[in-house]
């Protein structure tokens, strides 16, 4: 029963050891955890201020755009007029007018293909479909004498609503 | 009284022995239980502690990660930032423009800076707005190049977003036309 006592006695005084050495390192740990804590709010502002900068630089403005409008634009569409602007009313919207000639045998169907494959290749980057928004054939068009139809001439006129990803867009 | 236990001792020893026996081991057996309680608490003040200190570690490592972090955007930004003079945009960045829009036969582009805006949550940045003029001639009429241009212009000054595109009348030339592009640069002050 003595050994047993000792063997106890033994064992507290080996757990109050660990409790003291266990308590000086929770003492050390406070006082970092007491530093981190201190800048954690400076670090996840200035993580904030850098997520801002680095996405207001990298997101695209109208170029990926207009690249999709020349990559789309065959040879029978001559494009006359741009519009492109950010909606003030709508922050993040923006809206591409485009307007032109379209000459071929069918300048209707050229004009459909072309809003088409302009809404196919920008894809996500549109808001709403491509509208056709003004079509007209000219005077020295379809009906005009002695012209063929293969020299076809329509006005065309194209809005296109795209999302914009540029704060700096929206504050302008 | 001692002389009582004396008196028991000589008359009856056994009795007194297993007596003393019983009380000794009796003492022990409640010193034994009061230290296995004591113990009990002990290992609960351990736990206790321990948790808090692996609460505050895995804490301190949270905001080591986020030190790290800031750490790389900064290097990263740095890294960016390298890519242009320190000196005022003013002087740099319009000939990079004129020399841009020059490859696709705009001869007389002209830039101005229209407004510089100053952002309260982007401390030491500036936000320029340049407007950019582009007369449209026969040769630049044709307005597949200027898409292609503007298209290009992002790819070529990583530091410049276009904003908008219009043609509008030249108001240097009444029977002409200009492209007029607005051009965003964040900068550092």
């Amino acid at each position: 029963m003595g050994i047993w006592l000792w063997q106890a006695q033994a064992q507290d005084a080996a757990l109050r050891a660990q409790l003291c050495a266990l308590q000086a390192r929770s003492a050390s740990v406070s006082a970092q955890l007491q530093e981190a804590t201190e800048a954690r709010p400076r670090l996840l502002a200035l993580l904030s201020r850098q997520k801002r900068i680095t996405r207001e630089r990298t997101a695209p403005g109208w170029a990926p755009v207009l690249r999709s409008v020349i990559a789309v634009a065959g040879g029978d569409i001559q494009v006359e007029d741009i519009q492109a602007r950010g909606k003030p009313q709508e922050p993040g919207v923006g809206e591409l007018r485009i307007s032109g000639v379209v000459v071929g045998e069918s300048p209707r169907g050229t004009a459909d293909r072309f809003r088409a494959d302009l809404e196919a290749k920008l894809g996500k980057a549109l808001v709403a479909n491509a509208l056709l928004a003004d079509f007209a054939p000219r005077d020295d068009g379809p009906n005009a004498p002695g012209k063929g139809a293969a020299s076809r001439k329509a006005a065309f006129t194209i809005v296109v609503p795209v999302g914009l990803n540029d704060p700096a867009a929206h504050g302008h | 009284m001692a002389i009582k236990i004396a008196d028991m001792l000589s008359k009856q020893p056994l009795t007194f022995i297993v007596t003393g026996l019983f009380l000794a081991a009796w003492v022990l057996c409640g010193r034994s239980l009061a230290l296995q309680e004591h113990q009990g608490q002990l290992r609960a003040q351990i736990a206790r502690v321990n948790d808090s200190v692996e609460q505050a570690l895995a804490t301190i490592a949270s905001i080591q990660k986020l030190e790290q972090e800031a750490d790389f955007g900064r290097s990263e930004i740095k890294r960016w930032e390298s890519g242009f003079p320190a000196t005022d945009p003013l002087v740099w960045l319009p000939p990079r423009i004129k020399e841009h829009f020059s490859h696709y036969g705009f001869a007389a582009p002209v830039t101005r800076l229209d407004k510089v805006q100053e952002d309260p949550e982007l401390l030491h940045y500036q936000r320029y707005y340049w407007r950019i003029r582009l007369p449209l001639d026969e040769r630049t009429a044709d307005l597949r190049n200027l898409l292609s241009a503007v298209g290009e212009f992002e790819e070529v000054e990583r530091v410049a977003k276009v904003i908008d595109v219009a043609i509008q009348p030249d108001p240097l030339n009444p029977s002409g036309r200009a492209a007029v592009i607005t051009v965003a640069t964040l900068l550092r002050n």
